[in-house]
């Protein structure tokens, strides 16, 4: 199936180079946004939380064909 | 045609029936229901006392602000002043208006103190004050009463820097009372790309320092309480015991951990504002009606996911930004108005100049303010963190 993964913050540097902060993944079925950041080279527990239609979900949440995905880490400075 | 003041008020007592005083206090004992008491004298009589629950709108500006005032011209209307002249006038102008139940109360105010019924005096501002908020008091949302609440609120800033440097200038200029600062650091040079509190001659002077100089220089009104300390579990439930808003603006993640573990525990709402590079983050959290930080995000990035604005730089005017979206949250909590960001996390990127606003739930599974809580006490992040 194929998503689309739009980075936030400092994961925007995991994108592949020419991608732009939005990525089109091409991911088996039953994956989950987890699956998506490992497959975009983010380490765990780097991404944060995942929203998918702008609501917050968890991030073994099991996406499906089509779907928009946010990756939004925590941000710490002040 | 000549017309005398008996003229004018007979003419008005024949469209606007009189209620005595002991009627409206009958009334009022039985409680009010729909009816409206309107006091239509000068705001500066109204300030020095008035019938409980009354709402204010000057002879001078009836026919201009009623409508806002009043909507529903059905509303029941008791209208008085301070002898029963004006409010019969008063009365009179309301039924020209279209609203179909209008008395007044005769005797007035003066009659009703004398007698001893209730009356209430609202919060009495200096000369100074009511020029400092003229524009406040011209906002139905904040008005005397609203300015009242924020001369009255108590707001800790944790953190003078980025974020706490704006939030704190607009608060101190709206006025908002007791203003606490937390922050064990001094000024650097390189502070104050973003950093408005402080100036190049307080260089290497304590931040909290700094802050209450600049404060108190904008509103001597404000009491700026500085603690040069950083928070820890040892002192964080002291601290914040005596603020109603904790405004997070500070720099690292065992702290951000801290402060929302401490206003869960102590029912705190807390103001979240968080920066990186170009990018800002905001919302509300208020423990126990809405998520909190944990819901978000449960625990702490691994050390080195999350680079400080030293390591990775930050964009002068982006804290402002958000700083300024924290301080308008913070007011707006205080007023009660409005709809705040509790619930919704807005990002903002400066570069693209992108805000999107996402729905944040309250998790039943959070460690910390969930249905079964294994997080029960305040936790020091720094090794964790790898931050020292």
């Amino acid at each position: 199936m194929k998503v689309t993964i739009k980075l936030f913050a400092g994961l925007r540097s995991f994108a592949p180079e020419g991608s732009g902060d939005e990525v089109i993944l091409e991911l088996p079925d039953g994956a989950t946004a987890n699956d998506a950041a490992s497959a975009l080279g983010i380490p765990e527990g780097h991404a944060g939380a995942a929203f998918l239609n702008n609501e917050r979900a968890d991030l073994d949440v099991t996406l499906s064909e089509g779907q928009v995905i946010g990756l939004i880490p925590p941000l710490g400075g002040g | 045609m000549k017309r005398s003041l008996q003229d004018v008020l007979k003419d008005a007592r024949a469209m606007v029936p009189e209620v005595s005083t002991d009627e409206v206090s009958g009334r009022l004992e039985q409680g009010m229901g729909e009816t409206v008491l309107l006091d239509v004298r000068e705001k500066e009589e109204f300030r020095e006392g008035h019938l409980p629950d009354a709402i204010s709108v000057p002879r001078g500006f009836l026919e201009i602000q009623i409508e806002t005032a009043i909507p529903d011209r059905d509303t029941p209307i008791v209208a008085y002043c301070q002898g029963g002249t004006r409010s019969l006038i008063a009365g009179r102008a309301l039924k020209e208006m279209g609203y179909t139940d209008v008395v007044s109360m005769a005797g007035g105010y003066g009659v009703w103190k004398g007698a001893g019924h209730p009356w209430t005096q609202d919060h009495q501002f200096t000369p100074d004050q009511l020029q400092r908020y003229s524009r406040h008091f011209l906002l139905p949302e904040v008005g005397e009463e609203g300015q009242a609440k924020l001369l009255d609120a108590k707001v800790l800033l944790i953190g003078a820097g980025g974020l706490g440097s704006p939030t704190a200038y607009y608060l101190a200029a709206a006025g908002v009372g007791t203003i606490g600062i937390v922050d064990d650091d001094t000024v650097d040079r390189s502070n104050l790309q973003r950093q408005i509190l402080h100036t190049e001659e307080r260089v290497g002077m304590p931040k909290v320092e700094s802050a209450q100089l600049t404060l108190q220089g904008l509103n001597p009104d404000v009491k700026v309480v500085p603690y040069q300390e950083r928070i820890s579990s040892e002192n964080v439930m002291e601290l914040f015991a005596d603020y109603d808003i904790i405004v997070d603006g500070c720099d690292n993640f065992p702290t951000r951990y801290l402060v929302n573990d401490a206003c869960v525990f102590l029912n705190k709402t807390n103001v979240h504002g968080s920066i990186f590079q170009f990018e800002g983050q905001t919302t509300v959290f208020k423990p126990h009606e809405g998520p909190c930080y944990r819901c978000l995000f449960p625990e702490p990035p691994p050390p080195g996911a999350a680079p400080s604005c030293a390591e990775a730089g930050v964009l002068g005017v982006l804290p402002g930004l958000i700083g300024c979206i924290q301080a308008v949250e913070t007011v707006k909590l205080i007023l009660e108005a409005g709809n705040g960001l509790m619930g919704r996390l807005l990002h903002l990127d400066t570069l693209s100049m992108e805000i999107n606003t996402m729905k944040l739930r309250r998790d039943p599974e959070c460690p910390v303010c969930g249905e079964s809580p294994t997080i029960t006490e305040l936790i020091d992040y720094e090794e964790f963190c790898g931050l020292h």
